[in-house]
C-alpha cells in the first residue's frame, strides 16, 4: 500500500542524520496537506532547535519560494534568516517529497554549520530588512552610481524625477528616478534622455552615514522609529532639515518627502535607503537646551515609513548579462533600421551599448512591424525616431542620437564637396559603423570614404536563407562576391498591395535568429580583441533547423 | 571569371607593383628627405644618418599600403634613456605635422600618416628611432636598439632593449627573397595583409615565407602558394624565426598565441575555401585599386555590381 503525505514525512525526518528529536506532526486545521512539527538537529557537538512548517506546495516551491519554513526567532540576527527567524535556503528542486526532504535539511545542517558555529560571513552585501509598507503606495526610488565621493556627515538635497505611476490590484506602483545630488552639483549617470531637465524634478533630503541605519544589536534589520535614528544623523543635518522644511515649500511630490540615507557598502560603492514622511507630519523638532534661545535637533517617536531602493546603476543593470566592452563602450552608428538595424540595435541596447546613432530616412509602417523591432501602437512615423524611443525605453544607458539626413548628404554631393567632406570626417567619431541598410552604394560610399571606425556590413538572402557579414575595407567587393557564391536564388518575392517594389521574405524569427548569432560572433572575436572577420551564415534543413558559419 | 589562377595572381602582383617613375614614389621620397633634414638639423650632433630599411628596399612592397621606413639612429648620449628618446620623437612630429599628418604611437616605430594630397595620394613613413648600443659604437657596429611602446604578441611593452641590426636584417632578406618566387609570395600575402585576412607584421611574413620555402618543392606560383599556406597553417604556432639582425630574438613572438592560432585559422579557411572553389582567388587576391586591371579581367573590378535584388536587410 502506498504511504500517505504525513507517513513520508514522518519517516523521512526520523531516518536523516543528526535528526535528535522529531516532534508530533500537527496538521492545519483547514488545509489537509499542510503540516508543522518541531525538530531538533544536532550539528557537530550541539543541538539546534527549530519549527517547521511544511506548506501544501511541498516538495513543489512557490513562486520561487521553498515551502518549508524551518523557523527560530533565536536565530533572526543571523545572515539569511527573516526577521520571524525563517531560515532562508535554497536546495535543488525535487519532485519526490522523500528526498526533497533530505535536501533541505541537509541544507540547513550546512546553515547551521557556516553561519552558527562557523559564523563566516559573507562577503556579499545583503540589504537591511524593512518592516511592510502595509497599504501605502509601493514607492521605488532608482538610483545609479554618481560622479562624486560621499562622505562621512555629508547633507544637502537631492533631486528626483517621476517614472511611472501606475495601479495594480490593491496597489499604487510609483516609481521615481534619483537624479542629482547638490553636492558638487553631481549629476547620475543615466543617458541623456532620462536627464533631460523636461521631466519634472522634486526635491528631498540626503544624508550620508556611517553605517547602516540598523536597530542597536540587530545589524540586519532597519531602525523602525525616527528618534533612532538620532544616533546617524548630525545636529547639522538636523538644523538643516528643520529650517527647510519650516521655509521650503517646494519639497518632496504630493506632500511627502523623502530622506535619502547613504552609506558604503564596499570601496566606491554606495547604497541608498529611503524614508518618506507627510508634509504634514515633520519627524523632527527642536528641543530647548539650558541655555535661553539654544536648541538642539531631535527626532520625534513616529514610526519610520521606509520605501524601496534600487540599485540600478550600470554595473548591476547589465550585471546578469552583457556584450564585450569593445561594443558596450565603443560609439556605434548604424545606417538602416529595417529588420537587420532595428534587432542589432535592440540586441546592441539590451547588451549593454552606451551609444548608438541610428540613420535611416524611411518611415515605418504597418507592414514592418512583422519582421522588425517596431509597435503598431507607435503609428506610422520615422523609423529612427521610433526606435530610439524604444532603446530609451529598454535602458537608461544608452544615448541615442539619430539623423535622416546624413547619409543622404554623403551620397547626394560629389565627394570632394566640403558638406560631404564634414560629413564624412563626422563618421570618424564612430568606433563601429554597422551597415544594415543593404544598399550596395552605401557600401561603395563607406569604402571610398575610408572612416577610421570599423565597418561591419550585414544583409541576408530572400527567405533569410543566408546572412552575409563582412568587415574593414573594400565592403563592396566583399559583398559582391560573397553574394553571387549564394546557392539561393529564389525569386519569390512578397509583392505589397499597390505598391511598385517588391520585397524579400522572412519572418521575424528567420531574420532575428541570423542577426544574433552574426553579433554573436561578432562579440566573440571583439571580447578577445581580435579584429571582426568575414562570414556567411547558411541555414539548413527543412525539418530541423541549423546553422551554418562559413569564415572567410 | 578566372580561368587560369597562375597567370591571374602575375597580373594582380603587377597591378600592386610601385611604378618607379611613380609620382607616389617621388612624394614618398621628398617627405623622408624632408624628416631627415628636419632630424639633422634637430639633434645636429648626436645623430647618424637615417636610412630607409622598408619593402621598398627589399622590393617586396606593395602599392596599396605603401610606406617608406625610417631609421633613425642616434647616438648612446642623445638622449637619458630609449623610452625618452621614443617619446622625445612623437611629441616633437605631433606637435610640428600637427596639421598635416596623423602621427601615431607603434610597437617600435612612430607612424606618420600624411593627409592625402591634391590628388588624394596619402604618403606614409614610419620613423624607428634607434640608438647605438656604446658611445661612439655604430660606425663599427651596426647593432642598434629599439624602443618597445606597444605590448607586440609575447614581446611586452616597456621591454627595454630590443636589440636588431636593422642592416643584416636588410641584407638577409634581400638576400633570401631572390631566390624562385620568394618575393611574390611575400607580396601576396602582404595583399591578404592589406585586405585584413591575416595581420602580422610584414617582417615576420617575410620570415615565414623564406622558411616555408626552404621546406617546399618549388613549383608554379599557385603551388608555392598553396604551399607556402599550408606551412603557416601548420607551423605558425610553434615555428621560430629568429631575426637574421640578432638571433637572440624571436620574430614569431611578435604575435601573442592567440594571433598565432588566428593566423593558423585564416590559412586554414583559405586553404579550404581555394579548394572549394578557386574562383574565389580574387576574393583573397583583388587587383589593386591604384591601377586599372588588364583587359580580360576588366569585369572582376569596377563592373562587378551587387544585384538589387539579392541583398537585403
Amino acid at each position: 500500500m502506498k504511504k500517505s503525505r504525513r507517513e513520508i514525512i514522518e519517516t523521512s525526518l526520523n531516518q536523516i542524520e543528526g535528526m535528535v528529536h522529531v516532534g508530533p506532526l500537527t496538521q492545519h486545521p483547514v488545509i489537509q496537506d499542510q503540516f508543522g512539527t518541531k525538530i531538533t538537529l544536532q550539528v557537530e557537538d550541539n543541538e539546534y532547535p527549530f519549527d517547521v512548517n511544511i506548506l501544501s506546495q511541498y516538495p513543489y516551491q512557490f513562486r520561487e519560494f521553498e515551502t518549508i519554513h524551518f523557523q527560530n526567532k533565536d536565530y533572526a540576527q543571523y545572515p539569511f534568516v527573516s526577521p520571524e527567524g525563517v531560515v532562508c535556503i535554497h536546495t535543488s528542486q525535487s519532485g519526490d517529497l522523500a528526498s526533497k526532504l533530505y535536501k533541505d535539511i541537509e541544507g540547513l545542517k550546512r546553515w547551521v554549520k557556516d553561519t552558527i558555529i562557523s559564523q563566516s560571513k559573507s562577503k556579499h552585501y545583503e540589504h537591511l530588512i524593512l518592516p511592510n509598507t502595509g497599504t501605502r503606495p509601493r514607492r521605488n526610488f532608482l538610483f545609479t552610481d554618481v560622479p562624486c565621493n560621499f562622505m562621512e556627515g555629508d547633507f544637502g538635497f537631492f533631486y528626483y524625477s517621476n517614472q511611472s505611476h501606475k495601479k495594480a490590484g490593491q496597489h499604487t506602483y510609483e516609481t521615481y528616478l534619483i537624479q542629482d545630488f547638490d553636492k558638487g552639483y553631481s549629476h547620475c549617470d543615466w543617458s541623456l534622455a532620462y536627464r533631460d531637465q523636461r521631466h519634472k524634478r522634486y526635491q528631498g533630503f540626503y544624508a550620508f552615514l556611517s553605517s547602516p541605519p540598523n536597530r542597536e544589536g540587530e545589524p540586519r534589520f532597519a531602525v523602525t522609529r525616527w528618534e533612532q535614528l538620532e544616533t546617524y544623523l548630525s545636529q547639522d543635518f538636523l538644523s538643516f532639515m528643520w529650517s527647510e522644511l519650516k521655509k521650503n515649500k517646494k519639497l518632496g511630490r504630493d506632500k511627502v518627502i523623502p530622506l535619502l540615507l547613504g552609506y558604503s557598502i564596499a570601496p566606491n560603492k554606495v547604497h541608498w535607503q529611503v524614508s518618506t514622511f507627510p508634509s504634514s507630519q515633520i519627524p523632527n523638532y527642536g528641543q530647548a537646551t539650558a541655555t535661553k534661545g539654544k536648541y538642539i535637533g531631535r527626532l520625534k517617536d513616529m514610526e519610520i515609513h521606509w520605501d524601496q531602493t534600487h540599485d540600478s546603476s550600470y554595473e548591476l543593470f547589465f550585471g546578469r548579462g552583457k556584450l564585450s566592452d569593445q561594443l558596450t563602450q565603443g560609439k556605434i552608428l548604424i545606417i538602416g533600421v529595417g529588420a537587420i538595424g532595428s534587432i542589432l540595435a535592440k540586441s546592441l541596447t539590451r547588451g549593454g551599448a552606451r551609444h548608438i546613432c541610428l540613420c535611416d530616412f524611411d518611415l515605418k509602417e504597418p507592414g514592418n512591424i512583422c519582421r522588425s523591432e517596431y509597435n503598431f501602437a507607435a503609428g506610422v512615423v520615422p523609423k529612427i525616431n521610433e526606435l530610439s524611443e524604444s532603446l530609451q525605453a529598454i535602458s537608461p544607458f544608452v544615448n541615442v542620437s539619430h539623423s535622416p539626413f546624413w547619409t543622404d548628404l554623403l551620397i547626394s554631393l560629389p565627394i570632394d564637396n566640403l558638406i560631404s567632406q564634414i560629413s564624412a570626417q563626422g563618421l570618424d567619431h564612430f568606433d563601429y559603423i554597422f551597415d544594415c541598410s543593404a544598399n550596395g552604394d552605401m557600401l561603395h560610399l563607406l569604402d571610398r570614404l575610408k572612416p577610421e571606425a570599423r565597418v561591419i556590413s550585414m544583409a541576408i538572402s530572400n527567405q533569410a536563407q543566408e546572412l552575409v557579414c563582412c568587415s574593414g575595407k573594400d565592403l563592396y567587393r566583399k559583398n559582391q562576391k560573397l553574394f553571387s557564391r549564394l546557392t539561393n536564388t529564389s525569386t519569390d518575392m512578397y509583392n505589397p498591395t499597390g505598391c511598385w517594389n517588391p520585397t524579400f521574405k522572412a519572418s521575424y524569427n528567420d531574420i532575428a535568429v541570423l542577426v544574433e548569432f552574426a553579433l554573436k560572433q561578432l562579440n566573440l572575436r571583439l571580447a578577445s580583441d581580435r579584429p571582426t572577420n568575414n562570414f556567411v551564415l547558411k541555414t539548413q534543413g527543412q525539418d530541423s533547423f541549423g546553422i551554418k558559419l562559413e569564415e572567410f | 571569371m578566372v580561368n587560369d589562377i597562375n597567370q591571374y595572381l602575375e597580373a594582380v602582383l603587377k597591378s600592386y607593383k610601385i611604378q618607379e617613375d611613380g609620382d607616389l614614389l617621388k612624394k614618398h621620397q621628398d617627405r623622408r628627405t624632408e624628416i631627415r633634414e628636419i632630424l639633422q638639423g634637430l639633434y645636429p650632433s648626436v645623430i647618424y644618418s637615417p636610412f630607409d630599411s622598408g619593402s621598398y628596399a627589399k622590393r617586396t612592397a606593395i602599392n596599396e599600403s605603401y610606406d617608406l621606413d625610417l631609421v633613425v639612429p642616434f647616438k648612446k648620449n642623445a638622449f637619458a634613456n630609449l623610452t625618452d628618446m621614443y617619446e622625445s620623437l612623437y611629441k616633437f612630429f605631433g606637435l610640428y605635422l600637427k596639421n598635416q599628418a596623423r602621427v601615431r604611437r607603434q610597437a617600435v616605430s612612430i607612424g606618420i600618416e600624411f593627409l592625402p594630397d591634391c590628388d588624394g595620394d596619402v604618403v606614409r613613413i614610419d620613423l624607428v628611432p634607434a640608438m647605438e648600443l656604446e658611445m661612439n659604437s655604430y660606425p663599427e657596429d651596426p647593432r642598434l636598439n629599439l624602443s618597445v611602446n606597444q605590448v607586440m604578441g609575447r614581446v611586452p611593452i616597456g621591454t627595454t632593449k630590443l636589440r636588431t641590426n636593422i642592416a643584416a636584417q636588410m641584407a638577409g632578406i634581400k638576400q633570401d627573397s631572390k631566390k624562385g618566387d620568394i618575393r611574390k609570395i611575400i607580396r601576396l600575402l602582404k595583399i591578404l595583409k592589406y585586405h585584413e585576412t591575416i595581420y602580422a607584421k610584414s617582417f615576420l611574413i617575410e620570415l615565414i615565407v623564406i622558411k616555408a620555402f626552404k621546406k617546399m618543392t618549388p613549383g608554379t606560383l599557385v603551388e608555392n602558394l598553396q604551399a607556402t599556406l599550408r606551412y603557416i597553417y601548420n607551423e605558425i604556432e610553434r615555428i621560430n624565426l629568429p631575426d637574421p639582425g640578432n638571433g637572440m630574438n624571436n620574430i614569431a613572438d611578435t604575435l601573442s598565441y592567440k594571433e598565432k592560432r588566428d593566423f593558423s585559422i585564416a590559412m586554414l579557411h583559405m586553404i579550404e575555401q581555394l579548394e572549394d572553389d578557386p574562383g574565389m582567388i580574387d576574393y583573397y587576391f583583388p587587383f589593386s585599386s591604384k591601377v586599372d586591371p588588364p583587359a580580360e579581367y576588366a569585369d572582376m573590378a569596377a563592373g562587378a555590381t551587387i544585384p538589387t535584388d539579392t541583398r537585403f536587410g
